[in-house]
């Protein structure tokens, strides 16, 4: 029998009792490989005849697109006009004008648009500017509770809300002021809940709620919730994000001293950089896994990481990470035997970070090279070294626990009666105070 | 110790966010965002019911929930395309987790159902076929659009129409041929 027509394989399909010489038909199909699987076609196509978005067409049953669309062009110009307003208040010197401008209270400002701009300035001020990220991130959430419910359709006003209380809780997580920074997690995190879905947002809360939760030592929680960020943003294809939580879980881990254990989690992070060739990324890893080596005693490992970590920071041209390389690597050198060496390199370290305004890391570098000059029988020139730190926390006028701290450590020098064991303490009190500068300076019992 | 990555890792990638000055006007928005709702609404759909098992008539407001909280604050998005596939999976599983009597397990990142690839080629094959029936004549799609999509029989649209059900085997065997005969133009041959 020849070859039957492709209308007779497609009635075939379709309603076999109406093709001529059924039998003799189906004998062939079932024995002729190019017709049986010309005829799996036309019942795959059927099947697909039956599938709804086969008969899609962007409007067919699609009375929220309008919306949408609506709003995707409403909420552009709100974006671009927000952008022209808050001009003026991008520098970190407009704080006072800011403050004092209330524009919540000015009806051009309550847009979502200058909302969403808001959020973006004080995400980007929170670090080295918190009291004006905060003000701006307050302001951002008095507008978002102020706009109606219904002005952003399928309860995306929650978005926009929550992202204003997260940027609160960041500004305050870095000013230190942790029961604020919580509850204003809290708040975004309610927000976000009341959303269709979960998204990007509950990522950054449980983030930013775990590097709090580190801070406060509560380690155990924290470690649940950076592998739980990490895992949401994995979900939502956010590789930076959660390789982002991966980083916070190495601090949580070497926190911990679970030294081997970060190291670990920060090579994962070092081969994502080095895939990418994310310069930034494989030099942070690198020098966080150098700190691990050096805690664990493996100077070999230890100088190799850090000194990469030290090329890649010296051409992308990070002062703040340079410094920080130095110091770590000065540790190393002193480990090592090489005293003299590591204790110029330290000193060197220590007037880097004042000069870069990094007072507690020159503090902390500086207990770590009055360690060196303890162990290396040169006590008589701690007195004078504390004194230059205390000096400048005293310039930048940062009359804190940590000053006092400092202060004591000086007199302890100065009379000879320095320990290790004070010098662990204040240690232990600067990283404290640096997280909750209201903290107060108590001598060790 | 080296300080964290603070939570300053903002993205761009906003769909709505354009260079100071750059003029923007309402239209570009709604098309750029029609570009990108008609890219990936067949996708998420199929994701949403292949994938969760999401009923039909469902699927929709889900896949608009998505797009909404999207456009909401664009500029945290960093990479579109895995973002709404996540964010479909998510709003499946917390319909899920809504409407159904023995909720699927939504913690874990493994789903059971068809691989990624399967779905894309299934996305894809609709979309042809789709522009497809768009080319055929108006008897000719509607005649098809009853019998497969609406499961109505032969008979009942011979009724309608005051003619024999073997009239209409006959008419959906041609349309049907002549459906493929234009997909196989746009795709190749099967």
């Amino acid at each position: 029998m020849k070859h039957p027509s492709e209308s007779v394989l497609g009635m075939l399909a379709l309603q076999r009792d109406l093709v001529k010489n059924r039998e003799s038909v189906e004998a062939h199909v079932a024995g002729c490989s190019l017709c049986r699987s010309a005829f799996e076609a036309i019942v795959a196509f059927d099947t697909a005849l039956a599938e709804p978005d086969s008969w899609l067409d962007k409007e067919t049953g699609n009375a929220g697109l309008e919306e949408l669309r609506r709003f995707a062009a409403r909420s552009a110009a709100e974006d671009q006009t927000a952008t022209e307003l808050l001009a003026e208040f991008e520098a970190p010197e407009s704080a006072a004008r800011f403050v004092w401008a209330d524009l919540p209270a000015r009806s051009a400002y309550r847009t979502g648009g200058v909302a969403r701009r808001l959020c973006r300035i004080a995400y980007g001020m929170c670090e080295h500017q918190p009291l004006y990220a905060l003000a701006l991130a307050q302001a951002a959430s008095r507008i978002a509770t102020n706009l109606p419910d219904t002005s952003y359709p399928r309860r995306g006003i929650h978005e926009l809300r929550g992202e204003s209380w997260k940027e609160q809780a960041n500004a305050l997580r870095f000013l230190g002021r942790f029961p604020e920074a919580l509850a204003a997690l809290d708040q975004a995190e309610a927000e976000y809940r009341r959303l269709p879905h979960e998204g990007i947002g509950l990522v950054n809360v449980q983030y930013v709620r775990a590097s709090l939760l580190m801070e406060q030592d509560r380690l155990e929680e924290a470690e649940a919730l950076a592998t739980a960020s990490a895992g949401a943003a994995l979900v939502l294809g956010d590789t930076e994000r959660f390789m982002r939580g991966r980083h916070l879980l190495g601090h949580i881990l070497f926190e911990r001293h679970d030294y081997a254990a970060a190291a670990q989690v920060w090579d994962g992070i070092l081969q994502y950089g080095r895939a990418r060739g994310d310069q930034l990324w494989i030099a942070r890893e690198e020098l966080a896994i150098g700190n691990c080596h050096l805690e664990l005693d493996q100077a070999a490992e230890a100088g190799r990481s850090l000194h990469e970590a030290l090329r890649i920071f010296t051409e992308l041209n990070i002062p703040s990470e340079i410094t920080r390389t130095e110091w770590a690597l000065a540790r190393l050198e002193f480990r090592e035997g090489h005293g003299v060496q590591a204790m110029h390199r330290l000193r060197e370290a220590v007037s880097q970070l004042s000069a870069c305004g990094m007072l507690t890391d020159s503090a902390l570098a500086a207990l770590d090279l009055a360690e060196m000059l303890d162990a290396s029988g040169r006590m008589r020139e701690i007195p004078r070294l504390l004194n230059g730190v205390v000096s400048t926390f005293t310039e930048a006028g940062k009359l804190s626990g940590a000053l006092a701290a400092l202060a004591y450590l000086k007199s302890a020098a100065a009379t000879g009666t320095l320990t290790p064991a004070m010098l662990t303490h204040v240690r232990r009190f600067l990283v404290a105070a640096d997280r909750q500068p209201e903290l107060l300076f108590g001598p060790p019992l | 110790m080296e300080g964290l990555p603070s939570e300053v890792l903002a993205g761009d990638g906003s769909m709505s966010v354009t260079p100071r000055g750059q003029e923007i006007s309402d239209e570009s928005a709604a098309a750029r965002f029609d570009a990108v709702y008609g890219t990936y609404r067949p996708l998420l759909r199929k994701i949403a019911i292949r994938k969760f098992g999401i009923p039909v008539q469902a699927v929709d407001d889900l896949v608009h929930d998505v797009f909404a909280t999207y456009l909401a604050n664009p500029s945290n998005v960093r990479d579109l395309h895995p973002y709404l596939i996540g964010a479909i999976c998510n709003a499946s599983r917390q319909y899920r987790r809504r409407d159904d009597a023995s909720p699927i397990s939504s913690e874990g990142l493994d789903w059971s159902g068809p691989p990624e690839e399967e779905l894309v080629e299934g996305v894809v094959r609709n979309l042809v076929i789709s522009t497809t029936l768009s080319r055929l004549g108006v008897k000719c799609r509607e005649t098809l659009q009853r019998f497969y999509l609406y499961g109505e029989s032969a008979l009942s649209i011979a009724t309608s129409r005051d003619t024999s059900a073997n009239y209409i085997f006959r008419l959906l065997n041609y349309c049907r041929n002549r459906a493929r005969s234009i997909y196989r133009e746009m795709r190749g041959p099967e």
